[in-house]
Formats: C-alpha cells, sequence, structure tokens
C-alpha cells in the first residue's frame, strides 16, 4: 500500500516590513539593504500611502521618516499604535531634529535611527524591533489585557495620586523597546520601579540585570558591563559574560548611571547604538538583545551641563523619564508602608505587633523622611528588632528610635551606625582590613554632618545610595 | 566627460568633478550598496540620485532666497540623508550645520552654510551624473 503522501508544510509567511520615505533614492538603499537582509519590504512614499498599505497588510515592524511631504511622522504613528498597538515603528530622523525622535519615543516608538544612513545600524534596529526572524514570520500576539500590565502591587506600596501616575506610566511604556530613565532621591525605589518596567513588559521572562555604576571601581566597570575573554588583563583568569550579554533576551538596570566614566560612556552609547557587546580582549562583537533602564539621583541634565555625562547619551537614554516622587509628597503612602513593613519584619522576626498607634500614624506623617522609604524600613526593622510585641501591641511612640521625632534631614539617626569617633587618627587605622577603614571613615564622616547622609556622601563623593547599601550590609552581613 | 561602462564599478578611477578635482565621496562605501542592489536597482539608484540632488539644489536655492525656514529644514533632511549614503563627509556637515541652523532660526548660521554648501552640491550632483552605469558582472 502507497502511503498517502504528506503535503508539506510551506514556511510561514514572513511579515513584511513597512518602509515609509518620501526621498526614493533613500527609498531604493533601505529596501535594498533590506531585502538583501531577507526581509520582505512594502514601501511608501507618502503618509497617506503607508496608512492604507499598514492598514491593508499589518506589518508588523514600520521604518518611519518623521518628516514626510503630505503628513507630520509623529501623528501618523501614533494613528498606527492606535490600531495596532504591537507594531514596532522605527523612526528615522536627521541630527537637529532629534527632540522630535525623542518625542517619538515617548509617543511609542519602539527606536529611533538618526541620519546619516549606516547600515549595521540600520540592519541591528529592525533585527530587534523584530528580536528574531521567527518573530518576524509570526502572527502579531494578542493585545496585552490592562490586567497583565499593571504593575506589581508588591513593587510598589502606596494609592496616593503620584503613585497612581507612576502606575500608569509603568504599564504604558512597560511594551515599548523605548530606553526608561529614573530619576529621584535616595530611597525612594528606583530599582523597584526598573523591575516593575521589566515585569509588565514582553521580556518579563527573561534576565533582568541590576548593575550599580557607582558602587563598582571605574577600572573593572567595563568588564562587568561588557565582559572579558581569560587573559585579558591581569587577574582575568577565565572569560566572563558581562551585564550588557547576561541581559540578553531582558533588560539591563543601570543604577547611578550619571556616575559613569567618560571613556566608558562612549562604550555605552556604541552599544546602544550598535546593540553588539565586545568584551574586553575579545577580537569579535556579539549581537545581544536588551532593553535598557536606567537610573540616578542626580539631576542628569546638569551632569550634561557639567560635562559629566555626554550629551548625545544622555539623549539616548532619557527617552521615557520617570520621576519617583520622594515620600514627603506621597501622603499617607507612608503609614501603608509602614504597616506593611511592619507585618514583613515581624513575620521574619517571629514577632507579633497589632500596626501603629494613632499617635506614630501622626508623627509619620509630619517626618520629612529625608531618607525616604529606605528611612522607613530601618525604622520600623529597628523597632522589630528591639521590642517583643505581641497579638495586642501597637507601636507607640516609646518604641522609635529616640531621635526619630527630632529628625529633620538626619537620615542616618535610625541606623544602627558604631558611635561615632569624634577624631579619627591615623594611628587608630593601622592594623585594621580596608572594609574596616572604610567602615570608620563613612561613620566619621557622617558623624561629621550630623547624621545627615546625604551630606556625608557629597564629601565622600559617592552617592547616598552607595552609603545606605553600605550601612545594610553592615547590619546584615 | 563621457560615461564609462566597465563590468563592475573599479575604485581605482574615482570620478572626478567638474573643476576637475577629486570629490570628497565615500567610492567604495557607494560601490558596495550598488553592488549590493544589482544591476538593474543600481542603475535606478543613480537616476535617483541625480534627480533628488538636482530638486534639493533647486529648492534651496529659493528657500535661501526667501528665508523660507520650514523648505531649509527639510531640503537639509534630506540632503543629510542623501550625502550620508553617498559618504560624502564635507557636504553631510553642511548639511547638518544647516538644519541645525533652521531648528534654531538662527538666519547667520544658516546663510553662512550657503556658498559652501551649494558649491559642493553642485560639485556632488557632477560626479554622480558622470558615475559608471553598473552593468552586470560577466560569469
Amino acid at each position: 500500500m502507497i502511503p498517502p503522501r504528506t503535503a508539506k508544510t510551506p514556511a510561514p509567511p514572513q511579515a513584511p516590513i513597512l518602509l515609509i520615505e518620501d526621498t526614493l533614492s533613500l527609498q531604493i538603499v533601505y529596501r535594498s539593504v533590506l531585502t538583501s537582509a531577507g526581509h520582505q519590504v512594502l514601501v511608501a512614499s507618502t503618509a497617506d500611502e503607508g496608512m492604507a498599505i499598514f492598514r491593508d497588510q499589518r506589518p508588523r515592524v514600520v521604518l518611519l521618516d518623521l518628516m514626510l511631504p503630505d503628513r507630520d511622522g509623529l501623528d501618523l504613528m501614533q494613528d498606527m499604535l492606535a490600531l495596532h498597538p504591537e507594531t514596532k515603528v522605527i523612526v528615522i530622523t536627521a541630527n537637529g531634529s532629534i527632540n522630535k525622535a525623542v518625542e517619538a519615543m515617548r509617543a511609542g516608538a519602539h527606536e529611533f535611527l538618526v541620519k546619516p544612513f549606516d547600515e549595521q545600524r540600520f540592519l541591528a534596529a529592525v533585527e530587534n524591533a523584530g528580536q528574531t526572524r521567527a518573530a518576524l514570520r509570526a502572527p502579531l500576539p494578542a493585545p496585552v489585557t490592562p490586567a497583565h500590565a499593571s504593575p506589581s502591587s508588591e513593587a510598589f506600596i502606596g494609592s496616593s495620586e503620584p503613585m497612581a501616575r507612576i502606575h500608569a506610566k509603568i504599564t504604558s511604556v512597560a511594551r515599548s523597546m523605548a530606553t526608561v530613565f529614573i530619576t529621584g532621591e535616595s530611597g525612594t525605589g528606583k530599582e523597584l520601579c526598573a523591575l516593575a518596567v521589566h515585569d509588565n513588559s514582553n521580556r518579563s521572562t527573561g534576565p533582568f540585570i541590576a548593575l550599580n555604576c557607582g558602587a563598582i571601581p571605574q577600572d573593572l566597570l567595563e568588564s562587568e558591563v561588557f565582559g572579558h575573554m581569560k587573559g585579558s588583563f591581569t587577574g582575568a583568569v577565565s572569560d566572563k559574560p558581562g551585564a550588557a550579554a547576561a541581559a540578553d533576551g531582558g533588560t539591563l538596570f543601570l543604577d547611578e548611571v550619571c556616575e559613569m566614566a567618560p571613556a566608558l560612556q562612549t562604550k555605552l552609547l556604541r552599544f546602544l547604538q550598535t546593540s553588539t557587546v565586545q568584551p574586553v580582549g575579545a577580537t569579535r562583537p556579539r549581537k545581544v538583545n536588551v532593553r535598557i533602564v536606567c537610573a540616578t539621583n542626580r539631576d542628569p541634565l546638569d551632569a550634561v551641563r557639567r560635562g559629566q555625562f555626554r550629551e548625545d547619551l544622555y539623549y539616548r537614554l532619557y527617552v521615557v523619564p520617570i520621576h519617583m516622587p520622594p515620600l514627603r509628597e506621597r501622603g499617607n503612602d507612608v503609614i501603608e508602608i509602614a504597616e506593611a513593613a511592619l507585618s514583613r519584619f515581624a513575620l521574619e522576626e517571629g514577632r507579633h505587633f497589632a500596626g501603629l498607634a494613632p499617635q506614630v500614624r501622626s508623627l509619620f506623617r509630619s517626618l520629612p523622611w529625608p531618607g525616604n522609604v529606605r528611612q522607613v524600613l530601618n525604622v520600623i526593622r529597628n523597632v522589630v528588632v528591639l521590642n517583643e510585641g505581641d497579638t495586642s501591641t501597637q507601636v507607640t511612640l516609646d518604641m522609635l528610635p529616640p531621635d526619630l521625632a527630632a529628625s529633620d534631614g538626619g537620615a542616618a539617626a535610625q541606623l544602627p551606625l558604631s558611635p561615632p569617633t569624634a577624631k579619627l587618627d591615623i594611628d587608630t587605622l593601622l592594623g585594621l582590613t580596608f572594609a574596616e577603614i572604610e567602615r570608620k571613615v563613612i561613620e566619621a564622616t557622617i558623624a561629621h554632618h550630623a547624621g545627615s547622609i546625604p551630606k556625608a556622601a557629597r564629601t565622600l563623593d559617592v552617592s547616598p545610595s552607595t552609603l545606605y547599601r553600605k550601612i545594610e550590609s553592615w547590619v546584615r552581613p | 566627460m563621457p560615461r564609462k561602462s566597465p563590468s563592475l564599478l573599479s575604485p581605482s578611477s574615482p570620478p572626478v568633478g567638474g573643476d576637475g578635482r577629486g570629490h570628497d565621496f565615500d567610492l567604495a562605501g557607494f560601490q558596495r550598496l550598488l553592488e549590493k542592489a544589482g544591476p538593474a536597482t543600481a542603475t535606478d539608484l543613480l537616476a535617483r540620485l541625480q534627480s533628488d540632488l538636482t530638486a534639493v539644489s533647486q529648492a534651496l536655492d529659493a528657500a535661501f532666497a526667501t528665508r523660507d525656514w520650514a523648505s531649509l529644514g527639510r531640503q537639509s533632511h534630506i540632503l543629510i540623508g542623501l550625502t550620508g549614503i553617498l559618504g560624502a563627509g564635507r557636504l553631510l556637515e553642511c548639511a547638518q550645520t544647516l538644519n541645525a541652523a533652521t531648528h534654531a532660526k538662527d538666519w547667520p548660521g544658516a546663510d553662512a552654510t550657503q556658498t559652501p554648501l551649494m558649491a559642493q552640491l553642485a560639485g556632488l550632483i557632477h560626479v554622480v551624473s558622470h558615475f559608471p552605469q553598473p552593468t552586470a558582472r560577466t560569469p
């Protein structure tokens, strides 16, 4: 018996890329490069023509020149995204109109390319937009429902209006590839915000790699970000992939990005433009697919004005800004945070408390909390550790650190630091380990500034976050 | 200058401008683009480039005369794209300067670019219009 002939499964049709460019010679060049790379390309010369093809063909990726003869490219993009939000729009512009490109990213563009044409960057952007060739062939996914898009309630406790705005912004930007730039004082939850962006993106199953640029020595930072090959420098005893490669398919969070040295800023810019990493000592770059989220507690534009941060890198990174509000502007959130922390820490320490007494709530609402959420957590941790508590015990004023009510800028007042040394003599440091000397110097500096972490950080030329992390590491080694 | 008809473009014989001097032009890079496009598309591309550059030149002339910011911005935007694919570095810089000046509404800045930009653009149009016509490689 002759077996029935099975039909050969046809290859899935490749979703075309829509190219909207009115200058015909540029259109020819772009199309030629894309088809040579194996893409199917649809071409339009005007916004009207582009919209008609878009409705008809539903391309997954659109390359859009922002300057079109019949309509503003930005408006066209917004109409397209309103119809099919999953579409990845790559906008093309010239240097002089970079603000327009940034505006486009904020409005939902996936990526922007700055003329003049660079074939490598052009193809890298298209490949990244499709993520993989297979993804380019796949049908468009079902739209994400709002229920999936809301940030985790554990990441951000607080129902105030400023936090509601943060939640809404995270929801709207999470699915884009747009770089998110988080600003805010130390302790406001910038890393949690970055994590919420990752968790709500379509990369949530990929890695989330966080790197504190202010806490790593500058001469090691390049290796930490881009990796190194065995033998590339003294101490490189094995190959190391680096954070950028480790974040492939996910999100790379660069905390305190303004602390990055200028030489490394150049490499970061190159990485953002080409989506390739070249580990120290490697001969070939490697392509990676990474979304960047970065944060700083400084004013990034001020860092640009001071010449400490590259302007072109600033424009690359400062696409979707999210400003984390300080706790003092978040109304009743401080109570919600303190209550949640009390439950969690009590569980961890095997104790019981019946919430905060009314006087404590009132005090908490009135304090400026210069250390923000991190300071509240330290206070509550202090209370839980130093008081037994039972199911009927409320946290009362006498359980709080004695100088809390008097604190104004003294965020360190609640932190379990060693008694401050009146004056550090060099002889007292001899025989100590480097870590012990560092701790003594930090504690003395904080004491010198009457407990003010921000002032001590300025003196030591590190960020307040770095000091908070150091102090936390001393508490919980 | 008579058009050449080599089987492939020869990097060893860069086109020269109307003034007889070599022009700021990435011949090798542009040739790679033409080869990637194939002979038919490459021929079309050369014709379109000549047409697009000429149109930009005429529009810029008019825009400088009437101080038409919108047109200066648009034409410099197009010129950045065109000079970028041709690798015409000096003209690209001029176009970028003009584009930035139009965004800043900086008339002295824009005005200062006019003479060098128009002269280099005329040279580039000459080079492109005399570029060897690509033909299929014989096996």
